[in-house]
């Protein structure tokens, strides 16, 4: 069964669609290049004292490996330069006049470009389309058609593929596009610089092309939803057994449409089955579940042609019918297994409720986007774990050991359950206390993709009972390392009780 | 008691790739200068295009809601009225409108030509659904857009047409054809009757229910590209190179409500394509296209037509719209309703004559003409042009006052030998080089010596083509006015150097 790949990437070649060509900057796939501003008066236009722009081909220079991405964004031979002079208005940009025009359709479409520029042209980018009706042959070619910002910011000193949505009325030819990459006034701009453009590309994929740190989203993350009476309240897994792990969502008057909610840890061990609920209130959306298999910051989401999910994709399940509405049941997902091989850890897991789209970071299509069509994502952790814990001590002057005496040196704990421990100072030293490590990864960072990976937590003294404590359950979730907090018996009376 | 360190890292950035200097890997910035021998100041990108600086400098018109709706009583007609319902008692009388218009101290006037309901007010080619086919031979002989024209021409007054885009009569409506071979011809017709407009009003509401041909339906259509609005505009400015395209047509801004207010700080950039919701009131200072607000309120108290046991709002009503559009930054377009004799009644042209009369009172008058200004920073000059103080009251909209290009605050104070009573101050932009003062505060002395901040309650932020300062702090009180000697501005910022070309005190 063939399977189509559908993988959120660092470069993608895209396929040119419908409009039969590209603007790579490799070969003469451009009639001409230039520079244009819409200010009338312009010194590049129609202004008193008259500038010529300064634009050429040159070889790419920027072909070093992205270290964030791990993979070179641009390696192509060729790309487009431009001088953004301070003289030119806030629309001032590159021109680039088409070997072939490509019409403006009712139906949104996007245009891609690769940017790169520095730190002092920062602000909005923004393209725009001159071109004429069909039936009106005495109509200039240069008439503006549209003005777009890009859905996406461009940052300093690196490609980025900035994404303009455009569509008009139909029956209109696009011939030259113009990629104003400064859209800001550049009156405070002391010096000109430099600009790289390339692989201009026409079609129905708003996804950036080069998209860059974790578990992104195709909306800004503060982004609120403006859809009353489509809430996602809660979500849940439940076992074949029956058992639920739930978690509810705050009752807000205008709630964020991404949460990422890391103290929200589901339990699970390879292999088990799930089942994914959706505490939702909105008709006609669908629920995905996304696993970060590799812990590599990303949900790579594969599909077979029949649009069942394959066993390695990391869009582990989703509803294939749309949701009813307000005091309907939200359409069950078909259930899941944790994968079987899956090595114990914390995994970033994505619950998304959206319309008609796998892609992970919502629906970015700008009709129906998840911005605007009552959609919802929350992250939440994945612990999958076995059946016990290992405890491991980390100490000096005393030891830390189990109630009955044992060494803690891989030490087999129930997972989940308390676990007591006895302190066992070495002569002349007592103790203020414990830290616990708990999590996985214990020696490395403690975030791994900006999922938390392992915490600390301080038990002092005063909670002991002849040299005993119970470490509570919850904290018995993983890998766990116990420091004993010895110290000299003398200086016990200035013993503070923070560490 | 338990302590719980959950540290968190910094999110991942990706490493800065080395920028290559100006002349690197086959690519050299040029360097390039542009000779400046006046000294002027750069622009404040965006900046007015000269049709909007005209269109700006109109400040204050009129609007006709006349049509078939005039012989119905409704606001929207439904499409489906018969055209012998249009029956005037008298034949229409553009002239007196505008005569009225120039009384209320108006400077153009725009006619209703096509409302929602279709009808048209000038023998079409597009439809049958027009003026030729009225109830009698006053009906019949109706020509709004000649006449109107005409009448501006002959009075020296600036006019334009409204055109609703929506047509409920149409049974092309909702299609393709309903643009290329009804829409957009009515416009080029229109636009044959003066090449002088200065404005095409094209409303806003869009799509709903509908006679449409018989069809009696509901259509709905997506208007951010239905009226293809950038070719239309394209066609229209060859034939009227003045016309600003208001509304949908995208060269000037609803200003948000039809209440006669603009926000007291109003910039006239606007992210064009992606304003915020509600934000029509108030621009946005990082907008990047330039699009100014025009406020449009109706003087009468029933609705947009006219309707019987109507009457107009007081003059006094009317000049504190005035002062709260065209002394913010917008301009405002009020609306007299003619009746159905086709004149406008007796009542509201007498308030437009009170309008007029208060307008010359209140604010015909510049004191400032007889101020000595001084400042606190004079621009360096340039080889023709200087940016000096008395620029602010020498009559002559393009000379202006400016700062120094570091400078972004400063004093401007009018002093004056003997008191004067003072009741507004106005500030003007120079805007051609865009919209700059963020801030300001006014003040006055009595003695020339103490000085009292004024205008309580007033957001003294933005200033653009005109801001007029009440100093008692009231649009609706005139008050008695303050005796004084001196009154100072200060510019308390400003995205760059300030530029005012005028400052007059009334």
């Amino acid at each position: 069964m063939k399977k189509k790949i559908y993988a959120v990437v660092a470069v993608l070649s895209l396929p040119v669609m419908a409009w039969g060509q590209s603007v790579t900057f490799e070969t003469d796939d451009y009639r001409s290049i230039g520079v244009y501003d819409t200010w009338e008066k312009s010194p590049f236009r129609n202004g008193a004292q008259k500038l010529e722009g300064n634009v050429m081909v040159i070889e790419n220079p920027f072909t070093s490996v992205d270290a964030q991405i791990g993979k070179t964004p641009n390696a192509t031979g060729h790309i487009l330069a431009m001088q953004r002079s301070r003289f030119g208005s806030n629309t001032f940009g590159a021109r680039i006049d088409l070997n072939t025009p490509f019409e403006l359709t009712k139906q949104t479409r996007y245009v891609h470009v690769y940017i790169r520029k520095p730190q002092e042209g920062q602000g909005r980018v923004m393209l725009v389309g001159l071109g004429k009706r069909r039936e009106r042959a005495a109509q200039s070619k240069e008439a503006e058609q549209f003005w777009v910002v890009s859905t996406n910011a461009v940052t300093a000193d690196e490609w980025c593929d900035a994404v303009f949505p455009i569509k008009g009325a139909g029956g209109i030819d696009i011939y030259s596009l113009v990629v104003v990459p400064h859209c800001e006034s550049p009156r405070g701009l002391k010096e000109d610089f430099a600009v790289y453009l390339d692989e201009i590309v026409v079609n129905d994929d708003p996804t950036p092309r080069i998209r860059r740190g974790d578990y992104v989203l195709n909306f800004d993350a503060n982004t609120v939803s403006r859809r009353q009476g489509m809430k996602l309240k809660g979500i849940a897994l439940e076992s074949v057994s029956g058992q639920s792990q739930q978690w509810q969502l705050p009752e807000v008057q205008a709630s964020k449409i991404y949460q990422l909610r890391q103290d929200f840890v589901a339990h699970a061990q390879p292999g088990d089955t799930l089942i994914p609920v959706f505490d939702y209130t909105g008709k006609g959306m669908q629920g995905y579940i996304y696993l970060d298999r590799n812990n590599d910051g990303r949900f790579d989401v594969t599909l077979n042609d029949d649009g069942t999910v394959p066993g390695s994709s990391e869009l582990l399940t989703y509803t294939s019918t749309e949701s009813a509405g307000s005091g309907q049941s939200f359409p069950k997902a078909p259930d899941f297994m944790v994968p079987a091989d899956l090595a114990p850890g914390f995994y970033r897991m994505r619950f998304k409720v959206d319309k008609q789209s796998t892609d992970p970071a919502g629906n970015g299509h700008e009709n129906n986007g998840i911005t605007s069509n009552g959609g919802a994502i929350v992250d939440i952790r994945l612990n999958v774990h076995g059946a016990y814990c290992n405890v491991n001590d980390a100490n000096r002057n005393g030891e830390v050991l189990t109630a009955d005496g044992q060494r803690l040196v891989k030490y087999q704990a129930p997972f989940g359950k308390p676990f007591t421990i006895r302190m066992n100072p070495e002569k002349g030293f007592t103790h203020a206390g414990i830290r616990v490590r708990h999590g996985y990864g214990l020696a490395g960072d403690s975030l791994v993709h900006g999922t938390l990976q392992y915490s600390d937590v301080i038990y002092p003294a005063e909670l002991f009972k002849d040299n005993c404590f119970t470490i509570p359950g919850e904290v018995m979730d993983g890998d766990v390392e116990i420091e004993g907090l010895f110290v000299e018996e003398k200086s016990v009376a200035g013993a503070s009780k923070e560490d | 008691m338990i302590k719980k360190l959950i540290p968190w890292a910094l999110f991942l950035t990706g490493v800065a790739m080395p920028m290559p200097g100006t002349a690197q890997n086959g690519f050299a910035l040029k360097p390039q200068t542009l000779a400046n021998p006046d000294n002027e100041p750069a622009e404040e990108h965006p900046v007015p295009s000269e049709r909007q600086m005209k269109w700006q400098e109109t400040e204050f018109y009129a609007f006709f809601h006349y049509g078939m709706n005039t012989y119905t009583g409704q606001e929207w007609g439904y499409g489906n009225e018969a055209e012998s319902t249009f029956a005037p008692t008298a034949a229409p009388n553009p002239e007196q409108w505008l005569e009225a218009a120039k009384a209320a101290g108006m400077r153009g006037g725009i006619a209703v030509v096509k409302h929602h309901d279709g009808f048209c007010l000038w023998p079409t080619a597009t439809t049958t659904h027009n003026v030729t086919r009225g109830g009698n031979d006053f009906a019949r002989n109706t020509n709004i857009p000649r006449d109107f024209a005409a009448a501006a021409k002959k009075l020296g007054m600036k006019y334009g047409f409204y055109i609703s885009p929506w047509d409920r009569n149409s049974a092309l409506y909702g299609t393709d054809k309903y643009v290329s071979d009804v829409f957009l011809r009515q416009c080029a017709e229109l636009a044959q009757y003066g090449t002088d407009q200065f404005e095409m009003w094209f409303d806003g509401a869009n799509g709903g229910d509908g006679y449409y041909g018989g069809a009696n339906d509901r259509r709905s259509i997506d208007n951010t590209v239905y009226y293809d609005i950038p070719n239309l505009r394209d066609s229209v400015h060859k034939v009227c190179p003045d016309c600003v395209m208001w509304g949908v047509g995208g060269e000037a801004r609803w200003i948000g409500n039809e209440a006669g207010w603009a926000g007291e700080t109003n910039w006239s950039p606007e992210n064009r394509g992606f304003a915020p919701e509600k934000n029509g009131m108030y621009g946005s200072e990082d907008g990047w296209y330039w699009l100014p607000g025009e406020s449009d309120a109706k003087a009468t108290n029933k609705g947009w037509f006219y309707h019987d046991g109507e009457s107009p709002r007081t003059a006094e009503q009317l000049f504190t719209f005035y002062l709260e559009t065209v002394g913010r930054n917008a301009t405002l377009i009020l609306n007299f309703p003619p009746d159905k004799s086709g004149a406008l009644p007796e009542a509201t042209v007498n308030v437009m004559h009170e309008l007029g009369g208060l307008l010359k009172q209140r604010l015909g008058r510049d004191l400032a003409k007889k101020a000595k200004i001084e400042v606190s920073e004079v621009r360096t000059k340039g080889k023709r042009r200087s940016y000096v103080p008395k620029n602010m009251n020498d009559g002559d909209k393009d000379t202006y006052w400016a700062t120094n290009d570091s400078t972004r605050t400063a004093t401007v104070t009018l002093t004056w030998r003997k008191p004067v009573n003072a009741h507004y101050v106005a500030l003007q932009e120079y805007i051609r080089k865009g919209q700059r003062i963020r801030a300001f505060k006014v003040e006055t002395t009595a003695d020339g010596t103490e000085w009292t901040e004024r205008a309580p309650g007033v957001e003294c932020t933005t200033v653009g083509y005109k801001r007029i300062i009440p100093l008692n702090g009231s649009t609706k009180e005139y008050g008695d006015g303050y005796a004084i000697k001196g009154l100072r501005i200060t510019i308390l910022d400003s995205k760059a150097c300030p530029l005012l070309h005028t400052v007059s005190v009334y």
